[in-house]
């Protein structure tokens, strides 16, 4: 092809979108199009999709059968076999994760298994002793035992997990254990973003790290950002809606503004990222847009059609340069990374 | 060095796949192709995050400004409707023919173009509610889709405004078709003959290699109203009226998925790109839906918890079953981005 053009189609990907758009404005034949989308497409594509699904949904169907057959004849096994057989079930999964290792993605799969039977293993366990915890004891004991293993792992799906469970311990501890007074109500948002914050620290520590792949993986860091946003919004959003004198409210919410203006500034300028950067200032512009609606709804001596109209203007303008700067924002990142 | 998990497919530059059709003799040395791509690569549509973003702020902004409208104009009769809905629709057409021929940006295009959406589906929402309100009986509903859908197809392009009302028509019929009171009796061979006639639809525009990126919501719109059809019949069959209960089966749909799916297994087998390249899109819907019909219709069988486990585990066996041949026939070779 034409080598002269300034533009260089090197870095720019082909897909089956494109390939269509050009045979929609009739720059290629019906017969180049076939061998395009063919080319494009890998020859065990299908056969690799199907794979997948077939054993994500063999395995389910399989679990949900095993569900059912336990609920059915609840009653009349004996808590020996109730918890023996789960225990089984345990050691089944790690004996075949030592057989794949843990470098293959099956024996990661099994480990995965054996963890969550541990949550399974626990649940049952409080319900035929009736010992009387409180649930988050639950996730407590679950999340203590499987840390090991998600040591031991590198696999993220069980990082996921782990801190899914931790989250929830966390939640429910607050609330069944701590018991805090009104004063210190809203301190578990802190608590979730340390936690939280902490394992994306690790992320991106590890990001330049060739071993660590497993967790350079982008929907890694899409979780861990998500899972460090919503908790520091929360307080903030809480706040603008019922403003109060309560001191973990406050400090929850300052924690939150504060936590954004370091996560602009790590994915920004440190380790830019513009997908992570953009869900920054999303959930910035989602901070604004309350504040703004909040604002002017309580604005006095204002009618509906008013207030509606004020608020659609606030809108547009919050959004729009929100959009403009982030688009600015993925050029300069685009030109910083070429 | 644990295991990296396999892409679908390896990054192909589109200078290369040119290169490889020019190689083929497929296209010839033309400039008209680079600029087509370069313009388009300047011009291309924003992330899905700042989709995200501006459609958000677009619904926001639309509903505070059209509540001042509706409120400022006290609307509140099917005329009213019908007018301010026929209004909103011709200045969303109109205006968004003026923002496609404007030079604005990507993002103030992108803004524009998703106000004017919410005008759109709120002008819509409007003509709709006042001519079915005047039309008074079970098919005005449909007929109004059927007509408000059809005007602006080609006038308001745009994809997700296709889909949905289309969608809507469809779903509509089949509302009707069981519930509608007159079709006591041969409910089922109706219901039967749609289902045949939106899977035979869809066929049609999928193998027309000729079909334009204008026709692809449609055939969407179809595969998903057949998709909804199955999944509610498989919650719940059983219709009655004044103590006659009515039962519209599912073996005819039953068997005509079946053939499909036997036909598109056997098609991919065979190599045949068709599927694979049209139907990528539609198999993830397919692999979202599939799930949740499973939920149904394993929760809705009428046996017990015992013989559930049982169809539960021996269905799951059998998939795995498959899962193994094909890796054992080694279809699932792995590629590597």
């Amino acid at each position: 092809m034409n080598s002269d053009k300034v533009f260089s189609l090197e870095h720019l990907r082909a897909d089956p979108r494109m390939v269509e758009e050009l045979y929609a404005h009739d720059k290629i034949s019906p017969e180049a199009r076939a061998y395009a989308l063919d080319y494009l497409s890998s020859a065990n594509q299908w056969g690799l999709w199907c794979s997948r699904v077939l054993l994500a949904i063999g395995s389910t169907l399989v679990l949900s059968g095993l569900i059912y057959f336990f609920a059915f004849n609840w009653s009349k096994i004996p808590p020996l076999i109730k918890l023996s057989s789960i225990q089984l079930g345990i050691v089944g999964c790690l004996i075949f994760t030592y057989f794949y290792t843990l470098k293959r993605l099956i024996g990661q799969n099994f480990l995965f298994c054996a963890s969550f039977l541990v949550g399974v293993f626990m649940a049952v366990f409080g319900q035929i002793y009736q010992t009387g915890a409180d649930a988050y004891k639950l996730f407590m004991m679950w999340s203590l035992m499987i840390f090991g293993w998600i040591l031991i792992s590198n696999f993220s799906p069980l990082w996921i997990l782990w801190l899914a469970v931790t989250n929830l311990f966390i939640i429910l501890w607050w609330d069944q254990g701590a018991l805090p007074d009104h004063s210190m109500k809203y301190m578990v948002f802190i608590y979730l973003v340390i936690l939280n914050s902490a394992l994306l620290s690790l992320r991106e520590y590890f990001a330049g790290d060739k071993d660590k792949f497993w967790m350079q993986q982008p929907w890694v860091r899409g979780v861990l950002v998500l899972a460090v946003l919503i908790p520091m919004a929360f307080p903030i959003i809480i706040l603008i809606m019922n403003p109060s004198s309560n001191f973990s409210i406050i400090a929850s919410a300052g924690l939150g503004l504060l936590g954004h203006t370091v996560m602009y500034s790590l994915y920004r300028y440190q380790r830019p990222n513009i997908k992570a950067l953009a869900a920054t200032i999303l959930s910035l512009c989602i901070i604004a847009e309350v504040l703004a609606l909040k604002v002017i709804a309580e604005l006095p001596g204002m009618s509906d059609i008013l207030m509606f109209l004020v608020m659609a203007v606030a809108t547009l303008t919050i959004f729009s340069v929100t959009a403009i700067y982030l688009r600015k924002l993925m050029d300069i990142l685009e030109v910083d990374h070429a | 060095m644990p295991e990296r998990l396999p892409s679908y497919s390896a990054y192909i530059s589109a200078d290369e796949l040119l290169n490889e059709l020019y190689g083929k003799k497929l296209i010839d040395c033309d400039d008209s192709i680079i600029d087509f791509l370069t313009q388009h690569q300047h011009s291309k549509r924003p992330p899905f995050y700042l989709n995200f973003l501006i459609g958000l702020g677009a619904f926001i902004a639309s509903v505070c400004f059209i509540s001042v409208i509706v409120i400022g104009f006290a609307i509140r009769s099917d005329e009213g409707f019908i007018i301010f809905g026929f209004i909103f629709c011709v200045l969303a057409i109109l205006l968004q023919k003026i923002v496609e021929g404007s030079d604005v940006g990507v993002v103030k295009n992108s803004f524009f173009s998703q106000s004017l959406f919410y005008f759109m589906m709120s002008g819509k929402v409007l003509l709709c509610f006042g001519m079915a309100s005047m039309f008074d009986f079970s098919w005005g509903l449909s007929i109004t889709l059927l007509l408000v859908t059809a005007s602006t197809y080609f006038l308001y392009p745009v994809s997700i405004d296709r889909f949905i009302w289309c969608t809507a028509f469809f779903i509509s019929l089949f509302v009707n078709i069981l519930w509608q009171r007159d079709f006591v009796g041969y409910r089922e061979l109706i219901f039967n003959g749609l289902i045949l006639f939106y899977a035979v639809s869809a066929v049609l525009l999928m193998t027309n290699i000729k079909m334009k990126f204008d026709y692809a919501p449609l055939l969407y719109s179809l595969l998903f109203s057949l998709c909804i059809s199955v999944l509610f019949l498989a919650s719940h069959n059983k219709f009655g009226y004044w103590h006659n209960e009515e039962v519209v089966g599912v073996l005819f749909a039953t068997w005509l998925f079946a053939g499909c799916l036997i036909f598109a297994i056997h098609g991919i087998a065979k190599g045949s790109s068709k599927p694979k390249n049209e139907a990528l899109v539609l198999a993830y819907l397919g692999v979202f839906l599939f799930p949740v019909f499973l939920i149904l219709y394993y929760y809705n069988l009428d046996i017990s918890l015992m013989d559930k486990s049982i169809v539960l585990i021996s269905s799951g066996l059998a998939l795995l079953a498959g899962r193994f041949y094909i890796s054992f026939k080694g279809w699932d070779k792995e590629i590597f981005a």
